[in-house]
C-alpha cells in the first residue's frame, strides 16, 4: 500500500518513513503544503498521513481543497493540535481519521490498515480466499493451515492481490501501489515478485491462486472462479 | 451601598422640602399679614362706625340740649339776661301775641356808663339740669354764651371743658365739632361742641315780614325756623348764610350759645354700653374669623406640603425606576456574558443615549478581550504543538528502533537521532522558559561593563563555522574597543539569535556581517546584516511576535519555532535599547540595535 506522509519535522518524517516501510508500506513524503498538494493529486494513494501545521499551505486548507475537488483518498490527520475543537474541525473538514501527537506507532499502523481495508470495502481483517488465509493485522499468511513466510514486499503484493480478489490488477497498478516515488521503475520487477510469490503460495498447493491474464496483468482467484489458471 | 435612586430622591425631596418650606413660609407670612390688615381694617371700620355712632348720639344729645336751650332760654324777669351790642328791633316771629321786648342798646363804647351797665346787667346763664334728661355721672354739659358767661353741669365738678370762643365765633358755619378732652380728674371724654344761636330773640332784618311772608318760603336762605342747629342738620354743607341785612338797620350780631356735651367713653357709660357691647362683639367676631382663616391657611399649606412631598416621593420613585430600566437591562445583559461567548446580548442602539456609550465600549472591550484570549489560546496551542512534534519524533524513532532486532550500528544511529531531537527540543524549551520568565517578571537585568568587541568575537567564533557550512561568508566589523554598560548574557543571546537568523534566511553564497560602533551619546550600535531572502514591509512588525513564522520558504526545522526574534525584542526592550529592521525582498535584511548605557 502506498502512503503519502506529509510532515514538516524531518526527524519525525524520517522515523515514520522507516516505521511504515518496515510495515510494508510504500512511502512518499512531502515537507510543505505545495509539495503535498502536488503529490496528492498526482498519485492515487491508499492513504495520506497529513500534519496540519505546514509551511506554505495549511493542512486543513489542503484537505478542504482536495475534498472539494472530489478526491476520495483516505486521509489520516496526524497533528499536535489535540483539543476537542481541533478534532471535530479536522474530521468535519473531511479527514477520515484523526491522531494526535505524541502517538503510539502501533496505533498509527493499525489505523492505517483500517483505512486501507475501508478503501477496498473489506470489513474483515482476515482475508480468506479458498484455503488461503491472510491476517492483515498480524500480516501473516496461511494456506491449508500451513503458515507461509513472506518478505514484506511479497506480503504487500499478496495482500494487494487479495484486496482485488477476482479482479485483474495491471502491472502499473501494482507498481503504483507497492513501490514509492524513489524507486526506479525496473520493467519486470513486478513479474519477479509475482514469481517469488507464486513460489511460496502456489507451488505446493492447489488450486493456483495467482493467475496471469496475458496482456492485462494478474489476478488472485476469487471464490467463484473456475479452476482455469492461465488463459 | 449608594443607590442612584435613593440619592436622587433624597436630593429632590430635600430641594422640594426646602423650596416648599420657604414658599409656604413666605406665603403664610404674606397671607397672615394681609389677613391681619384686613382684620385691622374691619376692626377700624367697626371702631369708626362705633365712633361715628357715638358721635352721632352725642350730637343728637347735644342737639336736644341745644334745642332746649334755644327754646327754653328766657329772661329772668329782673334783669336783662344778656347784653346787646346794639339795639335791635325785634318782632316776635312766632305769634303776634308774644310781647315785643324792648331792648336797650347800650353801646359798649360808652365809657363808664356802658361798662357800669354791663357789669350791672351781667348775666348768667343756667340750664335747668334736673328737668332735662341727663346722665349725671357720665355726661358732662357745659354751656357758654357768646359773651363768655358759662354754665356747667354738676357732673363736671371742678373741671372745665375748655372752649376757644374766639375760634368758634370766627367760624361761619355752625357745624358741630368733636374732640377729646381730658378732665382734671384724668377722665377722657368725647366732647361735641354745638353752636346754638338763640334766634328767638334775634331776627335777621331782611325783608319786612309782611312783605316777605310769601316769599319767605322761596328764599334760598333758610328760614328762621330752620336756622341754627336745625339748619345745620338739614344742610350737610351748611354754611349759615350771612344773615340778610337788617331791615333798614345794618349788621346784627346774633347771640350764640355754645353747647358742649361730653360723654365719658368708657364702657360703663350706660348710654354707650349697648353700643360698646355691640362693637366689641363685632370686633370679636372679626378676630375669631381671622383666626379661623389663619388656621385654615395653615392647614391648607401644611396638607399641600405633605401632599407634594408624598406625590414627589411616589412619582419620583416610579420615574427614577423607569429611568434606571436601561441600566438594569445592561447589567442583566452583562450578567449573561458567558466565558465562551464574549458577546453582550444586547443591542447598544436599543439603549438611551446616556447608557449607549457604556454598552458600546463594553462590547469593544469584550471583543478585545476575546481576541486576546484567542491569541492566548493560539499561543498555548502553538507551544504545545511545538513541543509535541519533536516529542512524537523522539518516541517514534525509539519505537521504530525497538520494533525489531537491529544491528549495533542501527541502534547507534537511532541514539544519535534521539540526541539531535532532544537538542532541538531543549533549545525550544529554553526559549520558552526565557519567555515565560520574562512574562512572569522574574527575569532580571544585571548591567555591567561589557566590551562589545569581545562579546561579538565570542559569538562569531561559534557562528562562523555554521555559516561556512552553509556556504556563506561571515564578516565581523568591530573597530577598536567599545564599552557599554549592559547585561552581557542578554546581549549575547540577542546577537546569537540574530546571527542564526541571518544564516538561516540566507542564500547560498551570500554573506552575513556583524558590526558594531560606538554612539556619540554613549552606548553602542550593533548591526546584523544578511544577503538573504528579505521580508516584505507588512511583516516587519510581525516577525517579533511569538511563534510567528515569517518566511514560508524557510525549511521548517522547528528549531526556532518563531521564538528567536520574540526573545530578541524582549531583551532589547529590557536593556533599554531600540530595535529596527530594514529589509528588501530578494536583497537582504538588516537588524539594527541601539543600546544605551544602562543605569
Amino acid at each position: 500500500m502506498r502512503v503519502l506522509l506529509i510532515e514538516d519535522n524531518r526527524h519525525l518524517s524520517r522515523a515514520l518513513r522507516q516505521g511504515l516501510e518496515e510495515e510494508g508500506f510504500a512511502v512518499d513524503a512531502a515537507e510543505d503544503g505545495d509539495e503535498a498538494d502536488h503529490k496528492a493529486r498526482a498519485t492515487n494513494y491508499d492513504a495520506i498521513v497529513l500534519d496540519l501545521m505546514l509551511p506554505k499551505k495549511d493542512g486543513l486548507t489542503l484537505l478542504k481543497s482536495w475534498r472539494g475537488a472530489g478526491m476520495k483518498t483516505h486521509v489520516l490527520v496526524l497533528t499536535a493540535r489535540g483539543t476537542l475543537e481541533d478534532k471535530i474541525k479536522g474530521l468535519d473538514t473531511g479527514a477520515d481519521d484523526y491522531l494526535t501527537k505524541p502517538f503510539e506507532l502501533e496505533e498509527l499502523l493499525a489505523r492505517l490498515r483500517a483505512l486501507v481495508r475501508r478503501g477496498h470495502h473489506i470489513k474483515d481483517p482476515l482475508l480468506r480466499v479458498h484455503d488461503l488465509t491472510i491476517d492483515t493485522a498480524a500480516r501473516t499468511v496461511k494456506r491449508a493451515g500451513k503458515a507461509i513466510h513472506l518478505t514484506p514486499k511479497e506480503y504487500a503484493l499478496l495482500e494487494f492481490l487479495a484486496f482485488h480478489a477476482g479482479k485483474v490488477v495491471t502491472r502499473s497498478m501494482i507498481w503504483e501501489h507497492l513501490w514509492d516515488e524513489h524507486d526506479e521503475s525496473v520493467s519486470n520487477v513486478v513479474d519477479v515478485y509475482i514469481r517469488y510469490l507464486r513460489n511460496k503460495i502456489d507451488k505446493d498447493f492447489s488450486p493456483p491462486l495467482i493467475l496471469t491474464r496475458w496482456g492485462e496483468g494478474y489476478m488472485l482467484r476469487g471464490e467463484d472462479d473456475a479452476e482455469d489458471g492461465k488463459s | 451601598m449608594k443607590s442612584i435612586r435613593r440619592t436622587l430622591l433624597i436630593t429632590v425631596l430635600s430641594v422640594l422640602v426646602i423650596t416648599l418650606g420657604v414658599v409656604s413660609v413666605v406665603v403664610y407670612r404674606l397671607s397672615v399679614s394681609s389677613l391681619r390688615e384686613k382684620e385691622q381694617a374691619a376692626k377700624d371700620l367697626v371702631e369708626q362706625r362705633y365712633n361715628d355712632l357715638q358721635d352721632e348720639e352725642l350730637r343728637n344729645r347735644a342737639d336736644i340740649l341745644a334745642r332746649d336751650v334755644q327754646q327754653n332760654f328766657q329772661w329772668e324777669k329782673w334783669g336783662l339776661r344778656w347784653q346787646l351790642a346794639e339795639i335791635a328791633a325785634f318782632s316776635s316771629p312766632t305769634t303776634p301775641l308774644t310781647p315785643v321786648p324792648l331792648l336797650i342798646s347800650v353801646p359798649t363804647s360808652v365809657g363808664t356808663l356802658g361798662s357800669g351797665l354791663s357789669s350791672r346787667f351781667a348775666t348768667e346763664i343756667t340750664l335747668a339740669e334736673d328737668e332735662t334728661y341727663h346722665n349725671t355721672d357720665y355726661e358732662f354739659v357745659q354751656m357758654t354764651a357768646d359773651w363768655g358767661a358759662s354754665w356747667k353741669s354738676r357732673s363736671l365738678g371742678n373741671s372745665v371743658l375748655p372752649l376757644d370762643l374766639s375760634r368758634f365765633r370766627r367760624e361761619a358755619d355752625s357745624k358741630p365739632h368733636w374732640d377729646f378732652v381730658t378732665l382734671s380728674d384724668g377722665t377722657t371724654v368725647r366732647r361735641v361742641v354745638v353752636k346754638a344761636p338763640v334766634t328767638r330773640y334775634g331776627r335777621p332784618t331782611g325783608t319786612p315780614p309782611w312783605f316777605g311772608r310769601g316769599r319767605r318760603d322761596e328764599s334760598p336762605h333758610p328760614s328762621r325756623a330752620v336756622t341754627g342747629v336745625a339748619a345745620a342738620a338739614r344742610t350737610p354743607s351748611s354754611r349759615v348764610p350771612a344773615p340778610p341785612p337788617m331791615w333798614g338797620m345794618g349788621e346784627v350780631v346774633l347771640p350764640n350759645f355754645y353747647l358742649q356735651c361730653a360723654w365719658d367713653v368708657s364702657p360703663n357709660n350706660p348710654l354707650l354700653r349697648d353700643k360698646i357691647a355691640e362693637r366689641d362683639r363685632q370686633l370679636e367676631e372679626i378676630e375669631s374669623e381671622t383666626e379661623r382663616s389663619i388656621h385654615n391657611l395653615r392647614a391648607t399649606l401644611g396638607w399641600t406640603v405633605v401632599g407634594a412631598i408624598g406625590i414627589t416621593l411616589l412619582g419620583g420613585w416610579l420615574l427614577v425606576g423607569l429611568g434606571l430600566v436601561p441600566l438594569k437591562r445592561l447589567s442583566y445583559a452583562v450578567s449573561q456574558i458567558s466565558a465562551k461567548d464574549f458577546r453582550l446580548p444586547l443591542n447598544p442602539k436599543s439603549l438611551p443615549a446616556e447608557v449607549n456609550p457604556v454598552a458600546e465600549r463594553l462590547s469593544q472591550a469584550l471583543a478585545q478581550l476575546q481576541s486576546a484570549f484567542e491569541r492566548e489560546k493560539r499561543a498555548a496551542a502553538d507551544i504545545s504543538h511545538e513541543l509535541r512534534t519533536p516529542l512524537a519524533a523522539l518516541t517514534t524513532t525509539i519505537e521504530v528502533a525497538c520494533r525489531k532486532p537491529r544491528t549495533a550500528e542501527q541502534y547507534k544511529q537511532t541514539l544519535d537521532e534521539c540526541r539531535a531531537i532532544a537538542g532541538q527540543m531543549s533549545l525550544l524549551v529554553e526559549r520558552m522558559l526565557v519567555l515565560a520568565w520574562i512574562d512572569a517578571g522574574v527575569d532580571q537585568v544585571r548591567p555591567e561593563p561589557v566590551e562589545v568587541g569581545d562579546l561579538v568575537g565570542g559569538v562569531a567564533a561559534i557562528v562562523k563555522p555554521l555559516a561556512e557550512v552553509q556556504g556563506l561568508t561571515f564578516k565581523v566589523n568591530v573597530p577598536g574597543r567599545i564599552t557599554v554598560r549592559t547585561d552581557p548574557d542578554k546581549l549575547r543571546e540577542v546577537v546569537m539569535n540574530l546571527t542564526h537568523n541571518a544564516i538561516e534566511y540566507n542564500r547560498p553564497g551570500g554573506e552575513v556581517e556583524l558590526s558594531a560602533a560606538a554612539r556619540a551619546q554613549g552606548g553602542v550600535v550593533l548591526e546584523v546584516r544578511d544577503t538573504g531572502v528579505g521580508m516584505p514591509e507588512e511583516i516587519h512588525e510581525k516577525i517579533f511576535e511569538r511563534f510567528f513564522r515569517g518566511d514560508p520558504s524557510r525549511q521548517a526545522t522547528g528549531v526556532h519555532a518563531g521564538l528567536g526574534l520574540a526573545i530578541v525584542k524582549e531583551y532589547v526592550d529590557r536593556l533599554g535599547g531600540r530595535l529596527t529592521v530594514d529589509s528588501v525582498v530578494g536583497k537582504g535584511s538588516r537588524f539594527r540595535i541601539e543600546l544605551p548605557n544602562a543605569m
